[in-house]
């Protein structure tokens, strides 16, 4: 099983979207989980997954914003240092700052904290084939609507080529006005309808390049 | 890592590599660093009509594949099924010598390298072939049936094969396709890159080595096929915007 996923920075907001299996949906997938109203946590493998459940049932309050929660996260894992190599890929949008988004990488590599600032977009996980296409196509002043289709094109592409990939999306939107949202499945299902007619509308336009 | 990859035409084969090694040197302050030099050479010719070429580990890749050509010459061997039973115990061979060579050869043995035999059969079948040997399944021949085959960072190379490769295509255009899909994946993998290494197998020519200068017209060619793919990208981009 292979697993991708897409930070996505839009003007208007972030992206986060993973690959899942069939039965997924919204906060029942095994890779995206909210942290707080503005804020999401990109799982690196399962065995991350109960080392965040532990911190946030320590962490006391639960910090409001991206940076506030890879820095209390990052001190949670050097006061508790999982036995297991953990790793986050944290975004979100910091309250009170208008447009200050965040998307930052958190990784326990077995004796250290190792934490990376992206400026936007960040491919997680199998991700060659959706960071090949996504330098290619996407800036960061696109709307979030741009942004789901986008993502549904890079997750589509990437199973194409590594069928272990899940066959279903999850997506959660972060803006300004709502806060975290799950992208409905109905709205996943066109989306990913949609990127696969990209995908044919491009394989078509190819034919005469070689 | 490495992109190596067997392209099946309508009259021939196209093989390829790229030419860079990545290691890992410790640094005075003991962290690992990624070293990587552009030098290697990953592939050779074995008879008339086959070459072989390696990819992953690069001491025990080199070593079976140039104890594979001294020994074709040595024993004539007359059929690529024969070369392709020899290349399998050579590879093994070289490879476990490797691995009780290193100071931790248990961990060494799970390293991965890989060979790829290819040629014009032209004694028991009349047949382009393409056998595949990976040190994960103890270099037991695999022949590849598919037009395509990629091996090591491949995944955006077939991604790319997936959408541009025809099995109606010739020698002379898939020569142009292995060149965009080295430079592709150059752009977005630093663990490919340098000269670009290039062979095709014909019923006419046998083995041929791509010369220095035709890849460096392919280059140029490649350079507007580049422009054109990325223009199909932007295009679908922009159909978004307007929905």
């Amino acid at each position: 099983m292979a697993v991708v996923g897409a930070i996505l920075s839009a003007r208007d907001g972030i992206l986060v979207a993973a690959d899942a299996p069939n039965e997924a949906s919204g906060a029942n997938n095994d890779t995206i989980q909210q942290i707080n109203p503005r804020t999401a946590c990109y799982l690196y493998g399962p065995e991350s997954r109960p080392v965040l459940d532990a911190y946030l049932a320590a962490a006391n309050p639960v910090p409001v914003g991206p940076l506030d929660t890879v820095q209390s996260l990052s001190q949670y894992l050097a006061a508790h240092p999982p036995t297991q190599r953990v790793g986050f890929a944290i975004a979100g949008l910091q309250p009170n700052e208008v447009n200050a988004k965040s998307v930052q990488e958190l990784v326990w590599t077995g004796q250290t904290v190792n934490l990376v600032q992206f400026p936007g977009n960040l491919m997680l996980g199998a991700h060659s084939v959706a960071r090949y296409l996504n330098d290619r196509m996407y800036g960061f002043n696109s709307s979030l609507e741009l942004a789901k289709q986008q993502a549904a094109f890079l997750l589509g592409e990437t199973r194409v080529t590594l069928q272990t990939v899940r066959p279903h999306i999850v997506m959660a939107t972060i803006d300004r006005a709502n806060g975290f949202l799950w992208v409905s499945d109905d709205a996943v299902s066109q989306l990913i309808d949609r990127a696969y007619e990209r995908s044919c509308r491009l394989q078509l336009r190819c034919v005469d390049l070689f | 890592m490495t992109l190596a990859l067997a392209l099946r035409g309508s009259n021939g084969l196209v093989l390829g590599t790229d030419s860079r090694v990545t290691s890992v040197q410790l640094q005075p302050n003991g962290q690992p660093q990624q070293v990587t030099r552009d030098t290697s050479e990953k592939f050779l010719q074995v008879n008339r009509d086959i070459g072989v070429l390696t990819y992953g580990l690069a001491e025990p890749g080199y070593s079976g594949i140039s104890r594979l050509v001294e020994q074709a010459k040595r024993e004539r061997y007359p059929s690529y099924k024969e070369i392709e039973t020899a290349a399998q115990g050579i590879f093994q061979a070289e490879f476990t010598a490797w691995t009780q060579a290193q100071p931790q050869p248990g961990a060494a043995a799970t390293g991965v390298v890989g060979f790829i035999l290819a040629g014009y059969d032209s004694v028991l079948t009349n047949q382009f072939k393409v056998t595949s040997f990976q040190s994960s399944s103890t270099f037991q021949p695999q022949e590849i049936i598919n037009p395509t085959f990629l091996a090591a960072q491949f995944h955006i190379a077939q991604y790319l094969s997936g959408k541009l490769a025809r099995p109606e295509m010739t020698v002379d255009q898939l020569t142009q396709l292995a060149v965009f899909l080295m430079l592709e994946t150059m752009s977005t993998e630093i663990t490919v890159g340098g000269p670009i290494q290039l062979a095709t197998v014909t019923i006419r020519n046998g083995f041929r080595r791509v010369s220095e200068e035709e890849i460096d017209k392919l280059l140029e060619i490649c350079q507007a096929k580049t422009r054109a793919f990325r223009r199909l990208l932007l295009e679908l981009y922009t159909e978004g915007l307007s929905t």
